[in-house]
């Protein structure tokens, strides 16, 4: 049994457990070694877990009297805003200093009845609100390809986790690309289910009709097997519905937005490494077919409107009288207030509170609230009018590799940029994935690029069928 | 155009206290940030936005007992009395 922890899949795993080559106390000692070589570099976890490695003596002994669970002591990274009960949770934010999680999340609850155990959890920009992990309150994440270099964000932990073969794999959020464009510049596989596929109970909210959980891994068969666990109605988050059956259809035709993905604005190897990617899925067999989304280039205007006033409104509860820090201000409740919330969020956050509360106010609220959530309707149209002729969208899921920390500091409008291929999909609410595939070489480095498959709203399966073979699994 | 004096006022509405820097950082930011996401009134929009595409209620089942969750909640609170959230003098 081979045991290079960055080659290992959920199959190969439970194979191994079954046949007695490997035991879950062995894959997690082989995983903390890889963290504790390389995490102080990283930083992609804020917390090892310390009962990880009795989970994984308890999953043992279940996996010798035959017990079952299709997770049964497979080591799951988490994000820092998704809730274990009794477990510290924090969002990467000092507003959350202290605080442990009361209740699992609906994802958690799932994932520990097929038997996952937790070996940790993973660092993120504040709140998910970034694309490189800087936004974080502990620090940025370093890219394990090259660690000069952002891991994407916002669940740059969770897919430098996987990456760096300390994590069978990661559960994140996705909230306009946090978990697809992180992938992207680690070289890991990463889907955002159908907007109300997967039950939030349990994330820490930013944007409440984009936020999804998604899945970071290392296989698109990973991620379909995570998926089927944590996917499904609950009780506990009213958007999530019964899944509708399959249409039994065949993916055959895959759509490129030729408007979208032009030569301008892309990174010149991105663009010829997509054209790489529409040739092989000829080769494999797919028609390609040009189409229009006429509104996609005002997506992440509608997005940076939308999701800071929900943004804005979700944070108002993190006031020091709850959970969490709290700073006492001197004369009455208002400062404390004030001096908690100064105190306790960061740079971006800030910015993203004050402006989601200036597009709310009276005199505004029309003008761009209102607007933005009219221009999405039509973008939700031009996917409509889209999966009538093809089956799916292919994208490249970031414009650009991973670039060098610091490099967009002072620049929150270019690193907004980052998003634009993946807002889309959650504007719309349809389900995409991110498949590694080509590299481009900086100083000797090969920075990995990711290509993005988006499919109609609970199509997940199309994603899993073309992407498998896209990935030649 | 957004100015000093409105950054002031939406940072107390906010409960947020900028220090000088930050005030001039969001000076710096927000006026280009909403120049670009203006961009939005170019579009023609005929349909009425929907909050979600999705949602469904849920039926009014049986509560919990009273009490059970009480102490793991409270035991998140920064500052309590006994079985008291503490928060200082609203009115004078």
């Amino acid at each position: 049994m081979e045991r290079d922890t960055k080659t290992l899949t959920i199959d190969r795993i439970r194979e191994a457990f079954r046949r007695g080559e490997l035991s879950s106390t062995e894959l997690v000692q082989a995983y903390l070694a890889t963290i504790e070589k390389e995490n102080a570099s990283l930083n992609a976890y804020l917390e090892v877990f310390d009962d990880v490695l009795y989970e994984a003596g308890e999953a043992d002994k279940k996996i010798k009297s035959g017990g079952d669970g299709k997770l049964l002591g497979v080591p799951i990274a988490v994000k820092d805003n998704i809730l274990i009960k009794g477990k510290r949770a924090g969002a990467a934010s000092k507003i959350l200093e202290g605080y442990r999680a009361s209740y699992d999340a609906t994802a958690i609850a799932r994932l520990k009845a097929e038997g996952a155990i937790f070996i940790g959890r993973t660092n993120m920009d504040e709140f998910a609100m970034g694309g490189s992990n800087e936004n974080s309150a502990y620090g940025p994440v370093r890219n394990p390809h090259d660690h000069a270099r952002v891991s994407g964000g916002s669940s740059g932990g969770s897919a430098a986790a996987v990456a760096m073969g300390s994590a069978t794999a990661a559960i994140g959020s996705d909230t306009g690309g946090s978990v697809r464009q992180p992938a992207s510049y680690c070289g890991v596989v990463g889907l955002k289910p159908t907007y109300g596929a997967v039950s939030r109970y349990g994330l820490i909210a930013m944007g409440s009709s984009l936020d999804q959980i998604g899945l970071l891994t290392r296989s698109v068969k990973d991620a379909e097997i995570l998926f089927d666990v944590i996917r499904g109605s609950d009780a506990l988050d009213n958007t999530t519905s019964l899944r509708a059956a399959s249409d039994g259809r065949v993916p055959m035709t895959i759509g490129i937005p030729g408007d979208l993905v032009s030569e301008t604005g892309l990174d010149p190897i991105v663009f010829k490494n997509f054209n790489e990617s529409v040739k092989k899925l000829e080769e494999l067999g797919y028609k390609t077919k040009d189409i229009k989304l006429p509104h996609a280039k005002f997506a992440l205007a509608m997005y940076y409107i939308i999701m800071p006033a929900e943004a804005s409104s979700n944070l108002a509860r993190f006031d020091g009288v709850k959970y969490g820090l709290h700073k006492d201000g001197g004369n009455g409740l208002l400062s404390d207030y004030l001096e908690t919330r100064s105190a306790g969020f960061g740079k971006e956050v800030k910015r993203r509170i004050l402006i989601g509360n200036y597009i709310l106010s009276a005199g505004y609220y029309d003008a761009y609230y209102n607007k933005a959530n009219m221009a999405r309707e039509m973008l939700r149209k031009d996917f409509r009018t889209a999966f009538q002729e093809v089956d799916l969208i292919l994208t490249p899921t970031a414009p650009t590799p991973a670039f060098v920390i610091g490099e967009k500091d002072n620049d929150p409008l270019s690193m907004y940029l980052e998003d634009i291929f993946t807002v889309t999909a959650n504007l719309a609410g349809v389900p995409a994935l991110s498949v590694p595939f080509g590299t481009k070489e900086v100083g000797g480095k090969k920075l990995p690029l990711g290509i993005q498959f988006a499919a109609p709203w609970n199509r997940e399966e199309h994603l899993f069928e073309v992407g498998k073979r896209f990935n030649n699994e | 155009m957004i100015e000093r004096k409105d950054i002031i006022k939406l940072a107390e509405l906010s409960r947020i206290e900028l220090s000088a820097e930050e005030l001039e950082v969001m000076q710096k930011d927000l006026p280009s940030i909403l120049d670009y996401v203006g961009e939005i009134q170019k579009i023609e929009t005929v349909e009425r936005g929907t909050d979600s595409p999705t949602g469904t209620l849920r039926r009014d089942g049986e509560p919990d007992a009273p009490g059970i969750y009480s102490e793991e909640i409270l035991s998140a609170v920064p500052r309590r009395k006994g079985s008291h959230v503490e928060v200082k003098k609203i009115l004078e």
